[in-house]
């Protein structure tokens, strides 16, 4: 296992913390806003504190998991597209992604697991309960539209 | 009978000027761009910078229009109807009206290969797609056709890269960013783009959201598509359509050129919380805290490029509307985006060195025939 694979898991763990649990960790100064939406995820508590984690914590309003999405370029430099694709192997779907026309966004829903891919770096990364791709494009995925220039 | 008279007026014309012009559609009595352009950078920067550009390689046998005698008369009657017609200058297909317009994008053309190192290849924008585009079926690829460029798209073409001369060609080093390689080396003309780099990619001039043009860094290229030369979607008003063409222009070139401004500029906008997420709705784009400045258009909430290539495009094309927006509140895409003026400004303002005073011993000696004006 990799430094950058080590770094995944100890992400992914996180999804088994309460939202009790990640606040307290995240500290007092942690940016907390209830009622808040990542992409079709909406009525979602968001965490933030960057001095502690580079991701964005979002929790259902029953203080569940709903994931952990990090697009920080340099929290992500240590992971490559290429070895994501040989631990997860070929994705459920590739669905546009927000970062750009050419970008691909891999879905490994029963992974619990989204990112996208831009010039063979990893652009962004959603961690999240495993799912059915069918629910994660209904409840997760916005699709940001037509890219016209 | 007058219209006889008027077919061998023009037979004697196009005689004429092939004689003159041993076929190459210089204007006669005024200066080639070739020309234009060492005596500008003369004037602005003195002999040492004239040697330069003249070490340079002349490309300019492959501009010439080619054509024969007869191809000339039946323009000239072309020409004298009104009729729209293509011809071949260096490698690219231009429609024109007239032989003024033949002449008129020919110097075009030439003027930005020598002042801005930018070649018009539309080949070149086929090959791009294709290489960006891996996953979308051959059969698919293999439908993409370059075009026709128009007399209106040169035009614009022209006026855009010229809000970006001080880091293109000769000038960019004598910029801050001399030592970089420019990240922008051709344009093309192609007929359409494809929709997504997928299995199911397809081509989208007939969408109802056709791509407008597209930079493609892997190969320092940007296209721009058909659909653009009706697109109005930013502007208003009789030449709504100019500005649009010159405005994506500049925003395609903004994705090249100014890709090394991006983490400051964004750095300088709450709006953003990273490069693909802004700390807003996600659907409406309105930022979360109401007081935080939002892009300049809804597009530009796509990520922080977007964002930066919609206010190069404002800022050069429009830049009231940029300062003052377009009717929507603080927070909301259109909203008055003061802050992204003034951080474009910034990158602008940047590409011109600090001047350096010269070392009393490093004073340099002044040739006695360098600049005068």
């Amino acid at each position: 296992m990799t430094n950058s694979g080590d770094q995944l898991k100890t992400w992914m763990a996180l999804r088994d913390q309460s939202q009790a649990q990640i606040q307290t960790w995240l500290g007092s100064a942690a940016r907390n806003r209830p009622n808040s939406a990542y992409q079709n995820l909406s009525g979602v508590t968001e965490l933030h504190n960057a001095a502690v984690h580079p991701g964005w914590f979002y929790f259902t309003p029953d203080g569940k998991f709903a994931l952990l999405y990090v697009g920080d370029a340099a929290a992500l430099q240590g992971l490559s597209a290429a070895a994501l694709h040989a631990t997860f192997g070929k994705p459920a779907d590739e669905l546009r992604s927000r970062a750009g026309k050419t970008a691909t966004h891999n879905v490994y829903p029963e992974a619990g697991l989204a990112f996208t891919e831009q010039d063979g770096k990893v652009a962004l990364l959603e961690i999240f309960p495993t799912t059915t791709l069918a629910d994660y494009k209904a409840r997760i995925y916005l699709d940001p539209g037509a890219f016209t220039r | 009978m007058r219209q006889s008279i008027e077919s061998s007026l023009i037979v004697e014309k196009a005689a004429r000027q092939r004689s003159q012009a041993g076929v190459e559609s210089t204007v006669q009595g005024a200066l080639t761009p070739r020309q234009a352009s060492v005596l500008q950078m003369q004037q602005t920067q003195g002999n040492a910078a004239v040697r330069r550009m003249l070490a340079q390689p002349s490309s300019r046998t492959a501009n010439t229009v080619q054509r024969g005698f007869w191809d000339d008369v039946i323009n000239g009657v072309s020409d004298a109807l009104g009729i729209t017609r293509t011809v071949t200058v260096g490698s690219q297909r231009v429609e024109v009206t007239s032989e003024d317009e033949v002449k008129e994008a020919t110097d075009i053309i030439e003027f930005i290969k020598f002042s801005y190192s930018i070649d018009l290849d539309s080949g070149a924008g086929l090959g791009a797609i294709k290489k960006d585009y891996d996953k979308v079926p051959k059969a698919v690829t293999d439908k993409l056709e370059t075009r026709s460029w128009t007399m209106k798209e040169l035009r614009a073409l022209k006026r855009a890269l010229g809000h970006y001369a001080p880091i293109l060609g000769l000038n960019r080093e004598l910029s801050t960013r001399a030592g970089t390689d420019q990240e922008v080396t051709s344009v093309s003309a192609v007929d359409q783009a494809i929709d997504e780099n997928s299995a199911t990619g397809a081509l989208d001039g007939s969408s109802t959201k056709p791509t407008l043009g597209e930079f493609f860094a892997s190969s320092k290229n940007f296209s721009l598509f058909k659909p653009l030369l009706s697109s109005t979607t930013d502007f208003s008003g009789p030449d709504a359509n100019d500005k649009e063409i010159e405005g994506t222009t500049v925003h395609e070139i903004a994705h090249g050129l100014l890709s090394y401004a991006l983490p400051t500029y964004q750095s300088k906008l709450k709006y953003w919380k990273d490069a693909n997420t802004a700390d807003a709705d996600p659907k409406t784009r309105v930022a979360n805290d109401n007081t935080v400045e939002a892009p300049i258009t809804f597009y530009g909430g796509t990520n922080a490029s977007e964002d930066m290539s919609e206010t190069a495009l404002f800022y050069f094309v429009e830049p009231e509307t940029l300062k003052n927006g377009k009717g929507k509140p603080t927070g909301t895409p259109g909203n008055p985006a003061p802050l992204r003026y003034a951080a474009f400004d910034e990158i602008v303002k940047a590409w011109k060195p600090e001047p350096k005073m010269p070392e009393y011993n490093d004073a340099p000696e002044p040739e006695s025939d360098t600049a005068f004006a």
